[in-house]
């Protein structure tokens, strides 16, 4: 369906029969439109991986069908040095937190995205921790503060 | 009727009231920013990662053979069941064919965890009411499921009992006299009480008609597990899109309407049933296997092909999934965990204004959350 | 027998004679043996008080135990019957802890004051013949008086903690109070009808002659002890502190000495609910063979025993439950029973 419907952006990988790579960042919500249209409801999961050496995030999209079980999944390139992605919000809800992860985890931005905050680490940390070039700061303890 | 509502609709001066994290009802360190008018809620901002341990940052650090028993501790009520996504991942990438015998042992130690998983999540939910006796029936039953793991495999809560390419241990005399300790004791149980709290009125009031999620929302929020099925949306993985060897038995998944606080609670009374009659399922097609290898044969050092690979299965508290990523070294790229209660509570900021403060607690408690694996 | 009755009336003798003979001795005005046995008097109430309070708190953990399935404290002394002088120890033991911008005198005060109810309504309860320390006229009007208080040093405790929980807790404090004064005071007026007095050991004698009242009154005895465990903030009605939505309700920001008197208070608190429910309806001290005190101690530690069976059986109900309960339930109730109580007590007259 996937394939027939953005046979120019979208491509099936080998070896799998519901894997599918976005070409474009462009064709990513017109296309998650058009799976909600068609019946999967059910975003089950979005997450990242580093590609450090290649230069780029692979943001990857689960989503199911209610009806029949079945499983897509989207698989979409992001640039390491200008992550911003379009939100998936107004499709389902529920990628509300999970954007909130993607965005706490590895920075990247998710445009028109709600309420793009931490939701894991604190307000005021710095760095993406998921990212492989992060490096780990030891933070020195801050003595005890009054609070006034 | 004089309209007593100020100028922003409120009854009262709105203040903010912080719901935890440290609170008793809030099953750890759940921190909810609540806004208040009098006693009526009227906003909720949901905050975690107060026990973010990095789980997924450490898993990338360790080879894969260290890896496994940290996810235990993702939702340490029901070990096992986070055992099985992440092997079944790892073995989508190595390619193992697991035998028969093992994955029936899977099936019968998850459905054993998801039983006690559930005792909990009852006996917590009539706790988080007010009766705090309703909290020690469950347990006493739950106690009879951990005897049983502890037979098999010698832990009681964080297994670790299934292993890249099967399980570690077959079962013993033992375990068979537990399991027959289950099976007498666990209907006895869930008649008595039915009998105890279904009829209570101020449970009735307490629960009817408090957070009702339609089904759409629930779809819409990625609602998994029995929240889900209690709105009625009939989703069960074990059905829908088995794994293991779930699609030789014959899965009976109820599902409830309603869609508020007891609905879900009775979604999980109902389900106790018919994990119990599917644990007896397996159990004697288990007795009925021939003895034979629990384990594939599977290289001593780990080192799965490049690639990404990503398995679901259905938790006591809803779908886990699991994406792991390999580059072929021996520790993997990524590991992903879709934390179901991590998604069920996204939903909170939706359905609780409105509500009574006492119904808060009920909502929280009805979700059956797990904190460790909110906040992965 | 007779001895054993009155035993404490003749030790109270026993006292007065002393004090006399003291005075005398020393040339002074036998007016003061009046001001000394007020003293003694209040001795005797604050040891019973916490008596009962030491005594009933393990016994309800050793009944919730027994409720829940499981031993209940059973390490310190005979089968975990000094539990509660162990806990004791350790809270006045830990440190006092305020909070800052609490409002430290009042916070002081509530915790002080928390005992004073309960004391003042023992003074006026007949624990056996002439074992009242005030044996007033209007004795029943008195202790509801006097318990209605109660609610005082709660919401004092919720207003000082400075805590948006506590003030929670106690705006539903009074709330409670207010809303199950009314029923209450409405059972308590049918069995006065019925009785004829307002004096606590009277309605007692009149029970010795007829027959108890809570023959006569089922209805408003039930919903005295309805409207007792509301007053006492106990389950199902533990809204003030109810733990599970308000931590700990108006005893938050409450530890150490300070919380232990709360506690303490508490059960004072339902000793006294426990023996006016005694006195009006199950005979108070009038028994046979056993000495009346003793008959006393029985019947309240049965009503003690119904509140902690009630509380650990229950869930706790919501806060607009509990004032629509009382106020479409049982204050029409109670109307009701006072109505057919007045008719039926006309017709035989």
């Amino acid at each position: 369906m996937v394939q027939q419907k953005f046979s120019q952006m979208v491509e099936l990988l080998p070896d799998t029969d519901c894997e599918y790579r976005v070409m474009s960042l462009q064709a990513l919500l017109p296309i998650c439109q058009e799976l909600k249209a068609a019946g999967y409801a059910f975003l089950a999961d979005i997450t990242a991986v580093d590609y450090l050496n290649e230069g780029y995030f692979r943001l990857l999209y689960q989503v199911c069908n209610y009806q029949n079980g079945d499983i897509i999944v989207l698989k979409v390139d992001v640039s390491r040095d200008e992550p911003l992605v379009e939100s998936v919000c107004p499709v389902w809800a529920a990628a509300n937190w999970l954007e909130r992860e993607v965005y706490d985890m590895f920075g990247i931005v998710f445009k028109n995205h709600p309420r793009l905050e931490r939701i894991l680490m604190w307000e005021g940390f710095e760095g993406w921790p998921l990212r492989k070039d992060f490096v780990h700061q030891p933070t020195k303890y801050q003595g005890r503060r009054r609070l006034d | 009727m004089i309209n007593m509502t100020n100028e922003n609709g409120h009854y009262s001066e709105v203040y903010q009231l912080n719901f935890g994290p440290q609170h008793p009802s809030t099953h750890g360190v759940l921190h909810m920013l609540v806004e208040m008018d009098g006693e009526t809620c009227v906003g909720v901002d949901t905050k975690i990662g107060y026990l973010h341990r990095g789980m997924e940052k450490l898993l990338e650090s360790r080879t894969y053979l260290q890896g496994l028993p940290y996810t235990d501790r993702l939702d340490y009520l029901a070990g096992v069941n986070n055992n099985l996504p992440y092997v079944l991942a790892v073995e989508k990438l190595l390619g193992v064919e697991v035998p028969a015998r093992a994955n029936l042992l899977r099936m019968l130690t998850c459905e054993i965890m998801r039983l006690a998983s559930y005792m909990v999540g009852i006996g917590i939910y009539i706790m988080d009411l007010g009766a705090v006796s309703g909290v020690f029936y469950p347990f006493q039953q739950r106690e009879y499921a951990l005897d049983c793991m502890s037979a098999l495999c010698g832990a009681r809560m964080t297994q670790s009992y299934i292993r890249y390419g099967g399980v570690q241990a077959d079962i013993n005399e033992e375990f068979d006299a537990t399991m027959q300790k289950l099976f007498d004791e666990v209907p006895r149980f869930i008649e008595m009480y039915h009998k105890l709290i279904d009829e209570n009125e101020i449970f009735l009031t307490r629960t009817k008609g408090i957070g009702v999620i339609s089904a759409e929302d629930a779809m819409d929020y990625a609602l998994t597990g029995p929240n889900l099925r209690a709105s009625g949306v009939d989703y069960d993985l074990r059905r829908d899109a088995p794994y293991c060897l779930y699609d030789r038995f014959n899965i009976k998944v109820p599902v409830l309407t309603a869609g508020d606080c007891h609905a879900r609670y009775m979604q999980r009374m109902l389900e106790c049933e018919e994990i119990l009659q599917l644990i007896k399922e397996i159990y004697a097609a288990l007795q009925a296997e021939p003895a034979g290898e629990i384990m594939a044969k599977i290289p001593k050092v780990l080192k799965p092909a490049a690639g990404e690979a990503y398995a679901q299965t259905e938790n006591p508290k809803g779908i886990m999934g699991c994406l792991v990523a390999s580059e072929g070294k021996l520790n993997p790229l990524r590991v992903h965990f879709r934390r179901p209660s991590f998604d069920n509570i996204a939903i909170f900021e939706k359905i609780m204004p409105g509500h009574k403060v006492a119904d808060l607690v009920s909502i929280i408690a009805s979700f059956d959350i797990v904190l460790g694996e909110i906040d992965g | 027998m007779e001895f054993i009755n009155n035993i404490f009336v003749n030790i109270a003798g026993l006292i007065r004679w002393v004090f006399d003979w003291l005075l005398g001795l020393l040339g002074l005005p036998l007016g003061l043996t009046d001001v000394l046995m007020v003293a003694v008097y209040w001795v005797a109430i604050v040891i019973v008080c916490v008596l009962c309070a030491l005594f009933y708190v393990i016994w309800e953990r050793k009944l919730a135990g027994y409720i829940q399935r499981r031993p209940g404290p059973n390490r310190l002394g005979p089968n975990g019957w000094l539990q509660t002088i162990g806990d004791a120890i350790k809270l006045v033991m830990k440190e006092d802890i305020v909070p800052d911008k609490a409002d430290k005198p009042v916070h002081l005060l509530a915790a002080l004051l928390a005992f004073v109810p309960p004391m003042l309504a023992l003074a006026a309860i007949p624990f056996g013949e002439g074992m009242a320390a005030l044996d007033l006229q209007l004795g029943v009007v008195y202790v509801i008086a006097v318990t209605t208080l109660a609610s005082l040093p709660v919401l004092l405790a919720g207003y000082a903690s400075n805590n948006k929980y506590s003030l929670v807790g106690g705006m539903r404090v009074v709330n409670q109070a207010i809303s199950y004064e009314v029923p209450q005071a409405f059972a308590i007026l049918s069995v006065i009808m019925v009785a004829g007095t307002f004096n606590l050991t009277e309605i007692v004698h009149f029970q010795q002659q007829h027959l108890w009242l809570v023959c006569v009154q089922p209805l408003a005895f039930v919903i005295y002890i309805i409207s007792a465990v509301a007053e006492c903030n106990r389950a199902p009605f533990d809204l003030p502190e109810g733990e599970s939505e308000l931590t700990a309700g108006v005893f938050t920001e409450y530890s150490g000495m300070r919380y232990a008197l709360f506690y303490l208070a508490e059960y004072c608190n339902m000793f006294v609910a426990a023996g006016l429910a005694t006195t009006l309806f199950l005979g108070g001290f009038s028994g046979p063979f056993l000495p009346g005190w003793l008959w006393f101690i029985l019947k309240t530690f049965v009503i003690m025993s119904i509140f902690i069976w009630v509380r650990w059986t229950l869930p706790r109900v919501r806060a607009d439950y509990v004032l629509r309960f009382c106020w479409k339930l049982l204050v029409p109730l109670t109307l009701l029973n006072m109505l057919v109580t007045g008719v039926v007590l006309y017709i035989l007259a």
